[in-house]
């Protein structure tokens, strides 16, 4: 059978196991690798702007933390359910994603295609998808996900995450 | 002399038919098979599906063409029905490469046709978009001009996100696609008669032809 091309090179790359993140109906599956910790969102101080829920404080900083509806956009209210934030790693620094449920995964129990070329669009921030199970995991990176919500602001003619301020600030 | 071809028609969502080859269809699934959706997708194809293990991209050929009908962009997803049906579709990119799956979201169980060169008759003039992803067409006596799906370029990723924004003029195609010119080595539909039509007289505008 074909194999789709098209995925970007991140997640071509090893990772022995993946952290899934439940937003609603999407799964998303991001190398363990990149996460830094799992905080509770009673820890987070609200700050809302743009995609910016609120912050939270690690290491003497505070980090922006963001809330994304199943579609990836910014939910306009934080639900219930979003009990969890996993603290991901950047170059820049750290962010959060507020999640209804987090868990792990083998790589090796996981097939993996690229995402088909009929959906994809460019610099698409889902690379590719497996199944576990029952469940469909949309395979992305922290990079990425910064990156869509910085295009995604940026056409909504606001700042950029990195544009409009340095991930860290002082607690 | 007037010849033959063999293949299905396809009643999608709504109104709307088309038509493909005898051996582009490999399965149906009835029952409203569980569709996932993916985030950040154009709105005709928001979904995969599950199927033999494997996942496969699932069109909705009725949400494209009728995008620029709709207001809301998003509406083709809140419509779909509870009790729709996925046609598995095979095509391939190109001669003797691999063949590749894909699923089409139907409103009926489709329906086997033939189809003779006699029937050829230009594309409906609406919606646009059939101009995107229709190779050929034919009069149907029943249902009036329908569509030939250019099966390739649907799944390809080279459609317009909306078939609003896709009208520029296409060439007006004869009837010179073979429907039997369809993904070679995809097995026919589970219970179909595998009786391959003479092929059409005239010159093929084949897909591979763009």
């Amino acid at each position: 059978m074909a194999t789709p091309t098209s995925a970007s090179p991140t997640w071509r790359s090893k990772h022995p196991r993946y952290v899934t993140l439940t937003l609603g109906d999407t799964i998303l599956a991001l190398p363990q690798g990149e996460v830094h910790t799992l905080e509770s969102m009673l820890d987070l101080q609200p700050d809302r702007q743009g995609w910016r829920i609120g912050w939270i404080a690690l290491h003497g900083q505070r980090w922006p933390v963001y809330c994304p509806a199943p579609s990836l956009e910014p939910l306009a209210s934080l639900p219930d359910a979003r009990r969890i934030c996993v603290m991901l790693t950047v170059a820049d620094g750290l962010f959060g994603l507020a999640c209804e449920a987090v868990a792990t995964v083998d790589a090796e129990r996981l097939e993996t295609v690229a995402l088909p070329a009929c959906m994809s669009t460019p610099e698409h921030p889902i690379g590719a998808l497996a199944h576990s199970g029952d469940d469909l995991l949309c395979i992305s990176c922290a990079a990425d996900l910064l990156a869509f919500a910085s295009r995604t602001l940026r056409a909504e003619g606001e700042y950029g995450v990195r544009q409009s301020a340095p991930l860290r600030e002082p607690t | 002399m007037s010849l033959e071809s063999n293949g299905w028609l396809l009643k999608l969502r709504g109104q709307l038919r088309a038509a493909v080859g005898l051996r582009e269809l490999v399965h149906v699934l009835p029952h409203s098979p569980r569709l996932y959706p993916v985030p950040q997708t154009p709105p005709h194809a928001r979904h995969v599906i599950l199927w033999e293990g494997k996942i496969l991209p699932v069109v909705d050929l009725a949400a494209y063409l009728e995008a620029g009908v709709e207001d809301d962009m998003g509406t083709a997803t809140k419509q779909l029905s509870l009790d729709h049906l996925v046609g598995i579709v095979a095509y391939q990119t190109a001669p003797a490469t691999e063949v590749s799956l894909a699923g089409m979201l139907l409103g009926k169980v489709p329906e086997r046709i033939r189809v003779t060169d006699d029937q050829a008759c230009a594309l409906p003039q609406g919606p646009a978009g059939w101009q995107q992803v229709a190779i050929s067409c034919f009069e149907h006596p029943a249902h009036g001009a329908v569509p030939i799906l250019d099966l390739p370029r649907l799944f390809s990723g080279r459609l317009s996100m909306t078939a609003a924004s896709a009208a520029q003029a296409w060439p007006d195609y004869e009837l010179g696609y073979r429907l039997e010119n369809s993904a070679a080595g995809a097995a026919p539909m589970a219970g179909a008669d595998e009786h391959m039509g003479p092929p059409l007289e005239r010159a093929a505008l084949a897909a591979g032809a763009r």
